[in-house]
């Protein structure tokens, strides 16, 4: 496979003014999502996951600061106007939000899959009606477009929007959280259905199973700052970073065995590595802020493994 | 310890009530002291309407529930009032259990003043047997994570020391390494309270980590898990 990046994440650095003080969600990200691969970012509740997809659309609201680069094939996605990044959304990077509260509750949702066509290709509405027949019926909701979000269950809304994101036929699918609140059952549906839109995405989760099932590409998230970087079927095989480690131990099948202590807050976060003070390996080295360095064809952030060596 | 016997409910929605949904289809069980029954569905299989049933916080349209041996759906008003300090319900969302303009304290202990029982000492044992400190009690539930709040939702399920609990996806709300702790709590003090327990989750794996016994709801009905 020739490995042609597709969107290049350096250095991204997000920042929040609150009242509390200021929060730093995302410290110092790279990564890169390679054309046609699925890349799934994974972390727990205040990782900083979800505002690390926004801050690549740049859809986070005023009080965020944001640092580094975001390279979408060669164009730096900081530098545009917001005209110009109007164009990128959702005609070449779609946006698949989580299914609670992301639809018009008074819009047939056939009209609302149909917008981004009209907006973005100036398509007349029949015809970007029928096109949204094609992909509903693709989708497995077909002859449903002239209902109402709330005529659909939790699973089948989620269908809508991917039906939405992809739509104007964009080269990068970011989705957040896709099976959020849903059972196993339907969680096995999205990983079907997420097979199925067939092109590059990024998907940010805090479900294991899915990004198992689903992932040719694994980063974790810890605390604002990407702990490892492995292809899936490595990853979950043997986690390097012991917060992966964690995670995958957690699993009911896998021992649930929780990590100890609690994820330190973003305000106040504590200096060297982050994790050290839940970690059972950490040593004298800790202290100091680990670099991202590279074991194989894997990223780790801890070290263990500093100068490529395993400890 | 507890049974149902031929449950049955039926909720009728739309207009006029002109649509009838059957949650629950004539099922029986029956969870021994000590026990924990897992029970696994989909959404809307009707699961948490049968954990319901079995603590009559809903009535059932047909069958009946004992409780150690008493017919529960013949009971009314303070006799049943005095049998629920031991039968208790542990939420999917923690912040169901707590009014969110109460102290912890308040919230905890808020069982203990409706039962009559004075007993200061359970409040703080029990918060000390969740993994909370006592500082947390001056709280209030925004102020905490949504570990610690399931934590507390515990606690205050446990302080009229009952005997039977439902816990209806206790975790699913959760972040995992957050689940594997509340699940191991919940067990180590089923163990050391000895309770009969009806655990309600969609996830077969935590299913089979945590019950003796699987029970397989679908469409109102439960079978026997096989594996």
């Amino acid at each position: 496979m020739s490995k042609d990046r597709l969107l290049e994440v350096e250095g991204l650095r997000v920042k929040f003014r609150t009242k509390a003080g200021e929060v730093k969600a995302v410290s110092g990200v790279s990564f890169e999502v390679f054309r046609g691969e699925r890349f799934v970012l994974i972390g727990e509740s205040g990782s900083g996951k979800s505002v690390l997809a926004q801050a690549v659309l740049r859809l986070l609201p005023d009080n965020a600061v944001l640092d580094g680069r975001v390279i979408f094939e060669g164009k730096n996605l900081f530098e545009l106007s917001e005209e110009e990044m109007r164009r990128i959304r959702g005609r070449e990077i779609a946006w698949i939000p989580q299914s609670q509260s992301a639809l018009n509750p008074v819009l047939t949702v056939g009209f609302q899959c149909a917008e981004p066509l009209m907006e973005h290709y100036g398509m007349k509405k029949s015809s970007a009606l029928s096109k949204i027949l094609r992909i509903f019926d693709f989708l497995g909701i077909g002859g449903r477009e002239r209902e109402y979000p709330h005529q659909f269950s939790g699973g089948m809304r989620q269908r809508v929007l991917v039906a939405m994101g992809i739509s104007a036929n964009p080269k990068l699918v970011i989705a957040d959280e896709p099976t959020k609140g849903l059972d196993s059952e339907k969680r096995d549906q999205i990983v079907e259905l997420f097979r199925k839109i067939d092109r590059t995405m990024l998907v940010i989760t805090h479900d294991l199973r899915f990004a198992e099932r689903f992932a040719d590409r694994i980063a974790v998230m810890y605390c604002g700052e990407i702990v490892e970087v492995s292809p899936a079927k490595k990853f979950f095989d043997e986690p390097l970073h012991p917060y992966s480690r964690g995670l995958l131990e957690s699993l009911p099948s896998r021992g649930l065995k929780p990590i100890p202590g609690f994820q330190p807050s973003l305000i106040n976060p504590p200096k060297g590595c982050k994790f050290r003070e839940r970690c059972e390996r950490s040593f004298d080295e800790c202290a100091k802020t680990p670099p991202l360095v590279r074991v194989g064809d894997r990223w780790v952030r801890c070290w263990l493994y500093d100068r490529g060596e395993r400890a | 310890m507890i049974e149902g016997k031929g449950l049955r409910k039926v909720f009728r929605t739309g207009i006029f009530g002109g649509r009838r949904i059957v949650a629950v289809d004539g099922v029986s069980l029956r969870i021994e002291e000590g026990e924990t029954v897992a029970l696994v569905g989909e959404s809307g299989s009707g699961k948490s309407t049968l954990g319901r049933l079995l603590l009559m916080l809903i009535r059932p349209d047909e069958g009946r529930v004992f409780f150690e041996g008493v017919d529960l759906t013949g009971l009314r008003g303070r006799e049943l009032k005095k049998l629920r300090a031991r039968m208790q319900l542990i939420p999917q969302n923690p912040e169901d259990a707590f009014d969110p303009r109460w102290r912890l304290y308040d919230s905890i202990s808020e069982p203990l003043r409706i039962h009559g029982l004075r007993d200061e000492e359970r409040v703080f044992e029990l918060v000390k047997a969740v993994g909370l400190k006592e500082e947390h009690l001056d709280r209030y539930p925004h102020e905490l994570s949504g570990g610690e709040l399931q934590r507390a939702a515990i606690a205050r399920a446990l302080v009229t020391n009952p005997k039977f609990v439902v816990c209806d996806e206790p975790t699913s709300m959760l972040d995992l390494s957050t689940q594997a702790a509340i699940v191991r709590l919940l067990m180590k003090l089923k163990r050391k309270m000895d309770l009969a327990m009806l655990f309600i989750t969609h996830d077969v794996e935590l299913a089979e980590v945590v019950g003796d016994r699987i029970l397989v709801m679908r469409r109102g009905r439960i079978s026997n898990y096989t594996v």
